[in-house]
């Protein structure tokens, strides 16, 4: 009795050890938001609104005084002043909405959300809503529709192609509050020491300016990227393929990388790695803050898509090596000038269909989303604003004129294909195209090994 | 209150009654019966009840569920799961990426618990001596295995940091290398930083095992081997090894499950690559389920991963039932 009781206990114990996953949501909790000293310049209720909506706005923010919200959104990568956090305490002594914002890295926030939206749990009122997700995401019905809440003049003055992403049909599911896109930034110092007169504009006058740079002993590479099995070396490769005049999915998003310019573009980075060994060998195992430490380091002479506030940060004394020296193309690389192109990854706030609190929720995002907020936050942190009069803005164009360029650049701006299956496209890619670099598998082959594996994954959604 | 009469008492315990036989003096059984509600036993199953209650509700409705949506397609939008059959197992013989997760997880285990065995026993055999500071040295030797997983998993990553880790470093400083190496870029280099790691970590649990069971081994063994003119090397194998296999079957075996089951280290060093080098069956089943959101399929691979480590569990349990420890 006593045995067979012992064994039984024991298997039980052994299936817990390895207890099926899917039971249940796994939200993390971090400590509650600070209350901080108000500096008095943020509006009541953080509205772009006109001062009758505002009105109704501000009544509507103290029927819920005493409401908590959970937020979950990725760190800002240009926000180390902890400009986010300040400005969610001062919605939260405003408005009287306790929130809990919870800032983690982008792939542990998604890991968060995908495990929270699939068990239908209800911990977070305001959640990451990635470019890459929207098609998942309305699909099931994770999120809500916004177009109740948001108002006109928030509609028009929203950078359109940057809110169309967040939308399906004639509904809008996101707001933006990050405006990623990125950019091509060099360092001059280093050009002008190599006697190079301006950026490369081709991947060709790329390679041959790295070399002549590399062997005088200017820099230690050419460019470092984030080629570490991760979401951002699906980025990293998506620019590349845009770049070559390609991309992964053809025009009815069926996979498409046995296609000239995708093999072109491989070709392109496995003998700029192995062969030319222009690539920073540490891009295998760098994440993409590893990228601006290397450039600040002054170990780069190139960054090829620079989000926006790498360049005050590698012109800022106190944290770069480099300080003076960076600058921003009027242009960004292309097999050809005219291939030129420049990734965009905005992310948005979207609410959970589960959340109990969607009204405050709402108030959150439209707080943090405001014209005010929006040039505030790109005076303080230098981030890209999601209103498209503000990129013309006297002041802010004052402290940055080289946003100038990033308007150029902005000018063949592409984002991610919109795919049901992205996360297990991007698995795939990651994989096969680390293989295809570390001389795994041929050029030919990895693509071949992709295209297939790409099809079965189209076919299973 | 028991009734006895003579020298013969039978009983049978039955669900906390006893159910006595009354016999006389000379073997004959008297009529009737008392029936005897054993109390302790009572007692000791209402203590337990709700510790049961609490284990069996938290790891019996996952692993029903589990089972259930193994059997299952989950349909995201609606929440609802519809049956597929065998579907979900049947996927498992095609998919390579789970075979090849396989053999790196057999490959790991076998490597890290082969060292950690190996490393553990010599440490506690040093530090079973008396020596100056061998007090001061088990305390320290601990410090790995009390690091938290992840805390273990982001220093080391910052140790094999390419551009500014201190092995690169330390080891350039030392004239062994030329050149910084990038220690996590390649497939071999990874896995086998990975499995130093996990055998940094994980051998002072083996050393502080053995160091207890070291303790229990009589010396006078030791001088008897001595004086029938035996070296330390031959003590070693016919006394000290043999009187450690208690210890030392019991280590392998939580040993195996623990490496099996690998997953915060790898998920902070690596994740999982490059090119999949590192991912683990752990790993993988972490990315099918909550990145790719097929918990079905996900939750058949748990059930495969979960019926290796049952029956390493049984061969656990069976070998502490021969050491007698079970009744």
């Amino acid at each position: 009795m006593v045995k067979t009781s012992a064994l039984l206990m024991a298997a039980v114990t052994a299936a817990g050890l390895c207890a099926g996953c899917g039971s249940g949501s796994t939200a993390g909790t971090t400590a509650a938001a600070e209350k901080a000293t108000t500096a008095g310049t943020a509006t009541t209720a953080g509205t772009a609104t006109t001062a009758g909506t505002a009105t109704t706005a501000a009544k509507a923010a103290s029927d819920m005084k005493g409401t908590k919200i959970t937020v979950l959104l990725p760190q800002h990568e240009m926000d180390n002043i902890g400009f986010m956090k300040k400005k969610t305490d001062e919605f939260s002594k405003e408005t009287g909405i306790q929130v809990e914002l919870i800032n983690e890295s982008w792939d542990n926030v998604a890991d968060k959300v995908t495990a929270e939206m699939t068990t239908g749990g209800s911990s977070y009122d305001v959640i990451e809503f990635d470019n890459s997700w929207v098609t998942k995401f309305v699909k099931n019905k994770w999120v809500e529709p916004l177009n109740q809440y948001i108002s006109d003049d928030e509609k028009k003055g929203i950078v359109p192609g940057v809110l169309k992403i967040f939308s399906s049909g004639d509904q809008i599911y996101g707001i933006p509050w990050n405006n990623d896109t990125r950019f091509f930034m060099y360092n001059k110092k280093m050009l002008d020491d190599a006697g190079i007169s301006a950026p490369p504009k081709t991947w060709d006058e790329l390679v041959t300016d790295s070399k002549t740079m590399m062997s005088k002993g200017i820099c230690k590479y050419g460019y470092i990227d984030s080629l570490q099995q991760a979401e951002a070396e699906t980025n990293a490769l998506t620019y590349m393929v845009y770049s070559f005049g390609g991309a992964f999915l053809d025009e009815n998003l069926k996979p498409n990388v046995t296609s000239a310019p995708v093999k072109e573009a491989y070709s392109f980075v496995a003998k700029a790695y192995s062969e030319d060994k222009i690539i920073d060998p540490a891009s295998i195992t760098s994440d993409q803050a590893n990228l601006a430490t290397v450039f600040c380091n002054g170990d780069t002479a190139f960054f090829l898509q620079g989000w926006a506030g790498v360049y005050a940060q590698a012109n800022d004394a106190s944290t770069s090596k480099v300080a003076g020296q960076v600058e921003v193309a009027p242009y960004s690389i292309g097999k050809t000038p005219e291939d030129a192109a420049v990734l965009s990854l905005p992310e948005a706030m979207a609410i959970p269909t589960t959340s109990k609190n969607k009204d405050a929720a709402w108030k959150y995002i439209e707080f943090m989303s405001s014209r005010d907020f929006d040039k505030e936050k790109a005076l303080a942190i230098g981030a890209l604003p999601i209103y498209s009069d503000l990129f013309e803005d006297k002041e802010i164009l004052a402290k940055y004129p080289y946003w100038e360029n990033f308007g150029k650049q902005s000018a063949n701006a592409k984002g991610h294909q919109p795919i049901l299956w992205h996360d297990q496209f991007s698995s795939a890619v990651q994989t096969e195209s680390l293989k295809i670099l570390l001389e795994q598998e041929s050029v030919d082959d990895g693509l071949a090994n992709l295209q297939k594996q790409l099809e079965a994954v189209e076919q299973d959604n | 209150m028991i009734l006895r009469t003579g020298k013969f008492l039978h009983c049978l315990k039955r669900a906390g009654k006893m159910k006595i036989k009354i016999y006389d003096n000379t073997g004959q059984r008297k009529a009737g019966t008392v029936v005897y509600k054993k109390q302790e036993n009572i007692f000791a199953y209402k203590m337990i009840l709700p510790a049961v209650i609490v284990i069996f509700g938290v790891l019996l409705y996952p692993i029903i569920y589990s089972l259930i949506m193994s059997f299952s397609k989950l349909d995201l939008a609606e929440r609802t799961m519809n049956f597929i059959g065998t579907k979900n197992y049947a996927k498992i013989f095609t998919d390579s990426e789970f075979q090849q997760s396989i053999l790196q997880t057999i490959r790991f285990t076998i490597i890290t618990v082969f060292f950690e065995m190996v490393l553990g026993v010599a440490c506690a055999l040093v530090l079973n001596q008396k020596f100056r500071g061998c007090g001061f040295l088990r305390g320290v030797m601990i410090l790995p295995w009390a690091l938290p997983n992840v805390v273990n998993a982001v220093m080391w990553k910052w140790i094999y940091n390419s551009s500014y880790g201190a092995l690169n470093a330390l080891l350039k400083q030392l004239g062994l290398i030329n050149a910084y190496k990038v220690w996590l870029g390649t497939p071999e280099s990874a896995f086998h930083c990975v499995a130093f790691c996990n055998i940094w970590k994980e051998t002072p649990y083996v050393v502080l095992l053995v160091l207890a069971g070291l303790s229990n081994i009589n010396h006078d063994l030791y001088e008897a081997a001595r004086v029938d003119g035996s070296s330390s090397w031959h003590s070693f194998w016919k006394i000290t090894l043999p009187l450690l296999r208690p210890v030392t079957s019991v280590l392998i075996i939580t040993k195996t499950i623990w490496a099996i089951q690998t997953f915060d280290l790898v998920y902070v060093l690596t994740g999982g690559g490059p090119a999949n080098a590192t991912e683990f069956i752990s790993v993988y089943i972490h990315k099918v389920a909550f990145k790719f959101t097929q918990f079905g399929y996900g939750s058949a691979l748990s059930y495969v991963l979960m019926l290796v480590t049952f029956f390493l569990c049984l061969a656990y349990i069976r070998n502490l039932a021969k050491q007698g420890e079970l009744g």
